[in-house]
């Protein structure tokens, strides 16, 4: 995993667990707010229901008293009449009343009249109906067929006590309404539920998509742009090498090794002559040192061209004191050297590319400016090392003007290269062009200085 | 004839090392006290044998023969420093002559010439072969306008400056506090500052010490 990715991870996942929360907290809140609203609503609705049913036995109960309170505990007669009043006596569908001895043998049911006279105590719900009559009365939930439709549904039974007669007395509601409401409406809270799931990933999963595909677009693109410049700079120096290089095997092949061969035929020479015994040797030999020397001169040249020896022999004030003489000769501009009195306090890369600046600045002035006076400044303080180049010749285009931004005056990429040297070590290369004059500043920062210059220590130690 | 001239060879390069020494020994008034390949090596050497001329290299690895000028000079102030180079430019010829070196010859000019040099040389003379005081008349620059300082006298100043006294510099750079008087006063000169606080605000501001 690269930085950048981690970087994204850190920030894209963050916002993920916090929408994650978020939503799993406010759909839980609602689902149990919803569930709550369900559960109310249930249970009023049973609470109805209930009131409903004691109404009912409160009817059926005023309906036999006149007969019931006059009658003996043993009276069949009156029995007869309370069977054929409660047997009579229906609400709606699948309402009616039924009787049931507390020894648990049905007595009235007038949708099912098969259980009339038969024993139920086993079955658990009239046995449950049975011990809530002998108890004063009470409701009971349980499931039974409804006589309507032969279905089985819930239901809620409601029973009291005869107590004269030993008889319980109760009917039942069938509450699949209630039920079938309340799963309705749980269908619905979840259906709900998962509607906001729905919704927050719809909204979530594109805007984290969003944002993660933005950050790999754009670190693509970066890598992308990185790649392509790195490429052109390695282009760039492996142009410049083989340029350098197919100089420097053009001046030994053509200068130096020539001068050789001219040499080899001298010595050649001159082994003849003193064979045969000539005297015009001795000026032979001669010849043929005078060629050599050439050759040595030729070989001194373009060592110092490739690298001046000044830069670590003397320093770069020294080197930047020979380069100015060597471009006032050839140029006839006047250039005002100003530098200090120390030397070897920058380490030698750093030399090196101070002193390429100003070849490539003086370079620039001689093709280019037409300048007549140039002021070169070397200057030492605690921020660091600063090179103030000043010409009044006749300018270029610089940043001033970002089309022509990275064409330097040698026509490529020479100001762009001095920058690169100065940016290398943390320093900064500004460049003012106008038409009276160009002025070239290079700086490096005090960090690079040398502690102690390598020189003195090695003198301590001699 | 009087004793020969001692002479001390000091180059990296066997090849030119040898090929000057057999030369010098077939002159009778010259002898080769010693060929060294390093200027410590030459310091140690000359110590023994006290030449009257030292014959040295300039690029050297380790330490360059300019540098090693003024360690001979601090150690041998009678021995005379003949730099041979391949150098032409203006500045070696002119940083060496202020290092305190009597002499330049190029490389490239006739063993007898180098010999004429040692001559001059060991009499008390300057000498700079052909095409050196051509080099040096051609620019006829008003000496000191970017006057340096030796690298002896900047090790000096910075040990100055950090407040150690001449005893302490002394001790430092393995010389003689007379040495390091001398060198004192010539940082003075250069630098047109006479006091002591002079010299480490100096020091300051150009960002020598970290201040």
């Amino acid at each position: 995993m690269t930085f950048r990715q981690q970087i994204l991870a850190l920030t894209t996942i963050p916002l993920l667990l916090a929408i994650m929360a978020i939503t799993s907290l406010v759909t839980w809140q609602s689902s149990q707010l919803s569930k709550d609203g369900i559960q109310t609503f249930e249970q009023s609705m049973l609470n109805a229901k209930e009131a409903e049913l004691k109404n009912y036995i409160e009817l059926a109960l005023t309906a036999i008293k006149p007969v019931y309170e006059n009658a003996g505990p043993n009276d069949q007669f009156a029995k007869e009449q309370v069977k054929d009043i409660l047997n009579r006596l229906s609400f709606g569908e699948d309402g009616y009343f039924y009787v049931y001895h507390y020894d648990g043998t049905n007595v009235v049911h007038p949708r099912q009249p098969f259980r009339v006279g038969e024993n139920w105590a086993d079955h658990p719900d009239v046995a449950a109906l049975l011990n809530y009559a002998k108890n004063g009365g009470g409701f009971h939930r349980y499931i039974w067929e409804k006589p309507s439709s032969s279905e089985v549904s819930d239901k809620i039974g409601y029973a009291v006590g005869l107590d004269k007669w030993q008889w319980m007395i109760g009917t039942g509601a069938y509450i699949d309404d209630i039920v079938a409401q309340t799963e309705a409406a749980n269908q619905s809270l979840s259906n709900t539920v998962n509607q906001t799931f729905l919704l927050v990933a719809l909204i979530t999963v594109p805007a984290v998509l969003a944002v993660f595909g933005t950050g790999v677009i754009m670190n693509l693109r970066e890598r992308r742009l990185a790649d392509t410049k790195l490429k052109e700079l390695t282009q760039r120096i492996v142009n410049t090498q083989e340029e350098e290089r197919s100089r420097i095997a053009r001046e030994l092949h053509d200068g130096i090794s020539q001068n050789m061969v001219g040499v080899r035929y001298v010595l050649d020479l001159a082994e003849r002559q003193v064979r045969e015994g000539k005297d015009t040797a001795l000026a032979t030999i001669e010849r043929g040192a005078g060629a050599l020397n050439t050759a040595i001169k030729e070989v001194r040249r373009i060592s110092h061209d490739l690298r001046p020896g000044q830069l670590d022999d003397l320093g770069l004030s020294a080197a930047l004191e020979s380069l100015i003489s060597n471009f006032e000769e050839r140029t006839n501009i006047d250039v005002d050297f100003e530098s200090v009195a120390f030397k070897n306090v920058l380490p030698s890369d750093a030399k090196t590319a101070i002193y390429r600046v100003a070849q490539e600045a003086l370079s620039n002035i001689e093709r280019h400016s037409a300048a007549e006076n140039v002021k070169l400044q070397l200057k030492s303080t605690n921020a660091g090392l600063e090179m103030i180049i000043i010409d009044n010749g006749r300018g270029f285009v610089t940043k001033q003007n970002p089309k022509h931004k990275t064409v330097g005056p040698s026509g490529g990429l020479g100001l762009r290269n001095m920058q690169e040297r100065m940016e290398h070590f943390n320093g900064s290369l500004n460049v003012i062009s106008t038409p009276k004059g160009t002025r070239l500043v290079a700086r490096l920062p005090r960090s690079i200085y040398l502690t102690s210059s390598p020189q003195t220590a090695e003198l301590q130690g001699a | 004839m009087s004793l020969p001239i001692k002479v001390l060879l000091i180059d990296d390069h066997p090849l030119v090392l040898e090929g000057i020494r057999s030369v010098l020994e077939t002159y009778d008034h010259i002898e080769v006290v010693g060929a060294e390949a390093s200027a410590k090596e030459g310091l140690v050497k000359s110590q023994k044998t006290m030449p009257d001329v030292v014959l040295m290299d300039i690029n050297m690895p380790d330490m360059n023969g300019i540098d090693a000028i003024e360690l001979f000079k601090e150690h041998l102030p009678g021995t005379k420093l003949l730099m041979l180079s391949m150098h032409d430019s203006r500045e070696y010829i002119s940083t060496s002559t202020m290092y305190g070196a009597s002499g330049y010859v190029l490389k490239d000019v006739s063993t007898s010439e180098i010999v004429t040099a040692i001559e001059t040389v060991a009499a008390g003379g300057t000498f700079f072969s052909t095409g050196v005081s051509e080099a040096l008349m051609g620019a006829q620059k008003e000496p000191g306008a970017n006057s340096l300082l030796t690298t002896r006298e900047q090790a000096v100043l910075l040990l100055v400056a950090e407040g150690k006294s001449n005893k302490a510099v002394a001790i430092d750079l393995d010389i003689s506090i007379r040495t390091v008087e001398t060198h004192r006063k010539n940082i003075k000169k250069k630098l047109g500052i006479s006091t002591t606080a002079g010299l480490t605000r100096f020091a300051i501001a150009n960002g020598l010490l970290g201040a």
